[in-house]
């Protein structure tokens, strides 16, 4: 069972997405802020990471350049999970525009992961 | 030669100069000449005339004399024989024939009357004896001749008894005289009775009040006479008349020669006054050219070279000492440019400066470092307090207080003062208005950061509200439920327009939306947005007709442009009920022309002008029929001006579809 981490201080989101994903039968991880994502990261070694761009202390953006830095977390591949209008400039494996939309958060889980 | 120049003076009072002897000359000789002439030629002619007088009076007497010698002739003693008067006519005869006399001889008896005669007629003619008696009558009319004559007669005596026995009479013709007469080619003289007006000779104008002796003139003639006063003759007179030419002809000749001479000296005093003149006007001239050709060029270095010693030379020698007195100046004048444009410049450097400031310090910093040296500033300084040497300018705003002290090398002039007051209150302006501009700034940061966080906490709990209705669409089982969850996503997502909207447009207002250039082909551009718009204008059963796709590639803000196309399709779709949607792309000079034609209801040409007038204007015509904040054209228009293009609208009017059409350039 493949297992997703879930970068977001949005708790209705992690909630929403937790749902989705369990429902087409992934297994699941939450973090709530940047720094618990980075250490259940480190733990868990996720196959997938959906990232929130926009959080308090340790944002996406530091989370992602953490990530990198460390051999073990760095070849995990990140999905960002964002309202930001410019996604297209930060190098990532997937996109995911807020507001979600179900079959696409589903269709680019399963072309990044399988 | 100049007409005016000095040179033609000189020669013109040169010629004046040597004309006047010459006709003062002219004058005095030829005049006094003339009357030195005349002079002498009478006095010549009287000598002459003199002489002829003596002459005519000696002829006269000896003619008497020798009719006294005649009458003592034996043959007179006739006159008492009669018959025997031939042999006297023969002596007659003989007489005058000898003595070639103009005139008739002519005897009579002691009765008076004519016995002989050399003119026949004459005899037995009885004369006057108190006629005969008078030994001489001058001119007279002598009845039995018909004629004038004058006379001479001497009684003849018999040789016997001495016994008066008649008178032997000479009767003169005036013609007697034509032998003391001339004609010349200069001259003629003539014998001239006055009481008869008669001229023995040429016939010469004479005065009335014609004196013993003297001369006249008339016209071209001088006539020179005298009286012949004489016991005989008594009022004849010898007129010796002389052509004026004849005379002066020396002194004319004399006059030729003198002119010509006079004006040969004329001559030459012009020549050398000229040559002189030209010494003179030389250096004059060439001080002038060179005075004009230093007008012309500018070119002070320039010196007359003139050596002389006279007065020409040292007014050379003073134009040269002006030129170089100028040059001077000139040169002083120049420097003095130089640095003030030098201080002007650096004025002007400092003032960028400051002007390009970002800081209030740094205003401060600038003015204590660029004016030291600048004028006679010695220091410049940031106090807190004012101090009591040199000049100090107070600077007072809200985030600064204290004076900016100059410390001066010397006492300060007026216009420095007032030049050094300018500054301050130049610095003291600029700072207020980087205060000003900081407040601003940190007051768009603030509203920026604001509505930043507001489109973050506004669209957070939207976004899970139309997520969780998406859920239970999928999830749910029951139809009623799935009907309930799908019009919470509904409206959800318009809320979310609405609320994009909003901010969209807040940003805009806030000055807060930024413009990313970055280049892509257009394909990507168009095939985003298809995709984006393709379920919706399926499920209305229309048709999206696409643009040829090209490998057009623009350089222009990618998420603005793609928002306003989106808007257009959004709002052609919301509008358009059958038919299709056509994207259409064309090129023009630069420019990127897109376009968005809809089949839909079209617009009114009296709204089309309100179209894109945002909210603030009210009366949107669309925002009364159709849901929406009515922002979405206005946001479009913001948007394309800030890539530097326009949007126009286009329709036939209501029922007949809509065009939008906007060009951005190509980079």
């Amino acid at each position: 069972m493949k297992k997703i981490l879930i970068i977001d201080d949005n708790q209705q989101n992690r909630l929403l997405i937790k749902m989705i994903l369990q429902r087409k039968g992934y297994s699941v991880i939450e973090a709530e802020s940047g720094e618990i994502g980075l250490s259940l990261a480190y733990e868990h070694t996720p196959d997938l990471i959906i990232l929130d761009m926009m959080m308090p202390e340790v944002d996406g953006w530091e989370v992602m350049e953490r990530l990198k830095k460390d051999a073990k977390t760095k070849n995990i591949p990140i999905i960002i999970f964002s309202a930001l209008d410019d996604l297209e400039s930060i190098d990532a494996d997937g996109f995911i525009p807020k507001p979600v939309d179900i079959n696409k958060l589903i269709q680019t889980v399963s072309e990044v992961i399988g | 030669m100049r007409l005016k120049s000095i040179k033609y003076k000189i020669v013109l009072s040169f010629l004046v100069a040597s004309l006047i002897p010459y006709i003062a000359s002219i004058f005095l000789v030829f005049k006094k000449g003339e009357e030195h002439i005349i002079n002498n030629i009478i006095d010549q002619q009287y000598s002459q005339i003199t002489f002829l007088k003596k002459t005519i009076l000696r002829d006269f007497n000896s003619l008497h004399t020798e009719l006294s010698f005649w009458s003592e002739n034996q043959i007179l003693n006739d006159i008492l024989v009669d018959d025997i008067d031939k042999r006297i006519q023969k002596f007659l005869f003989s007489i005058k024939e000898n003595k070639n006399i103009k005139g008739i001889l002519f005897v009579t008896n002691a009765s008076g009357m004519i016995i002989s005669s050399t003119e026949k007629s004459l005899i037995g003619k009885n004369i006057p004896l108190n006629y005969l008696e008078n030994y001489f009558s001058d001119i007279h009319y002598f009845e039995p001749l018909n004629k004038d004559i004058l006379k001479l007669s001497v009684p003849v005596y018999s040789s016997f008894q001495n016994q008066k026995i008649g008178y032997l009479v000479l009767a003169l013709y005036p013609e007697y005289f034509s032998q003391y007469t001339f004609s010349t080619r200069n001259s003629i003289n003539s014998i001239y009775n006055r009481k008869n007006r008669l001229f023995i000779g040429s016939e010469i104008p004479v005065p009335k009040d014609i004196k013993d002796e003297g001369y006249f003139e008339f016209g071209n003639f001088l006539t020179i006479y005298k009286k012949i006063d004489d016991t005989y003759l008594r009022d004849w007179y010898i007129l010796l008349q002389l052509n004026k030419e004849s005379i002066f002809l020396p002194l004319k000749s004399m006059e030729i020669i003198f002119t010509v001479v006079a004006l040969s000296g004329v001559g030459i005093i012009l020549i050398l006054s000229a040559v002189v003149a030209s010494r003179l006007v030389k250096p004059v001239r060439l001080l002038t050219e060179t005075a004009d050709h230093i007008s012309k060029t500018k070119d002070y270095s320039i010196r007359v070279s003139i050596e002389s010693e006279d007065e020409i030379g040292i007014l050379a020698k003073a134009f040269n000492n002006m030129l170089s007195e100028i040059q001077s100046a000139l040169e002083k004048i120049k420097q003095e440019n130089r640095e003030r444009l030098r201080l002007f410049t650096k004025l002007i450097e400092i003032i960028n400066k400051i002007t390009s400031a970002n800081s209030e310090i740094e205003v401060i910093n600038i003015v204590t470092q660029e004016l030291e040296g600048f004028l006679n500033i010695k220091k410049v300084e940031f106090t807190r307090e004012r101090r009591s040497s040199g000049v100090n300018i107070p600077v007072n705003t809200e985030s600064l207080k204290g004076f900016i002290h100059f410390d001066l090398k010397r006492d300060i002039t007026s216009e420095e003062e007032q030049f050094l007051k300018s500054i301050g209150r130049m610095i003291n302006l600029y700072i207020e208005r980087l205060e000003l501009l900081h407040k601003a700034q940190s007051a768009s940061r603030a509203k920026s950061a604001f509505i930043s966080n507001m489109s973050h906490e506004l669209r957070t709990p939207l976004n899970s509200i139309i997520g969780f209705a998406q859920y239970l669409q999928m999830a749910e089982t029951d139809e009623e439920n799935i009907k309930a969850a799908k019009s919470i996503e509904l409206a959800g997502r318009h809320l979310l327009d609405m609320i994009n909207d909003i901010l969209d447009f807040a940003k805009i207002e806030a000055g807060a939306v930024k413009v990313n250039k970055r280049s892509f082909p257009v394909k990507k551009l168009i095939d985003e947005i298809s995709a984006m718009v393709q379920p919706l204008i399926q499920e209305k059963g229309l048709k999206l007709i696409l643009p040829e796709i090209t490998d057009t590639v623009i350089n222009t803000d990618y998420r603005l442009l793609k928002q306003v196309l989106l808007n257009l399709l959004s709002n052609a779709v919301k509008f358009t009920e059958e038919g299709y949607i056509k994207i259409d792309i064309r090129k023009d000079n630069g420019k990127i022309y897109f376009s968005v034609i809809d089949t839909g209801i079209g617009i009114s040409k009296e709204n089309i002008g309100k179209l894109f007038k945002d909210f603030t204007q009210l009366e949107n015509p669309l925002q009364k029929k159709y849901k929406g904040t009515g922002l979405g054209l206005a946001i479009s228009k913001k948007y394309i001006e800030l890539l530097g293009g326009e949007i126009y609208a286009y329709s036939e009017g209501e029922g007949k579809g809509t065009k939008f059409e906007f060009y951005i350039p190509l980079k």
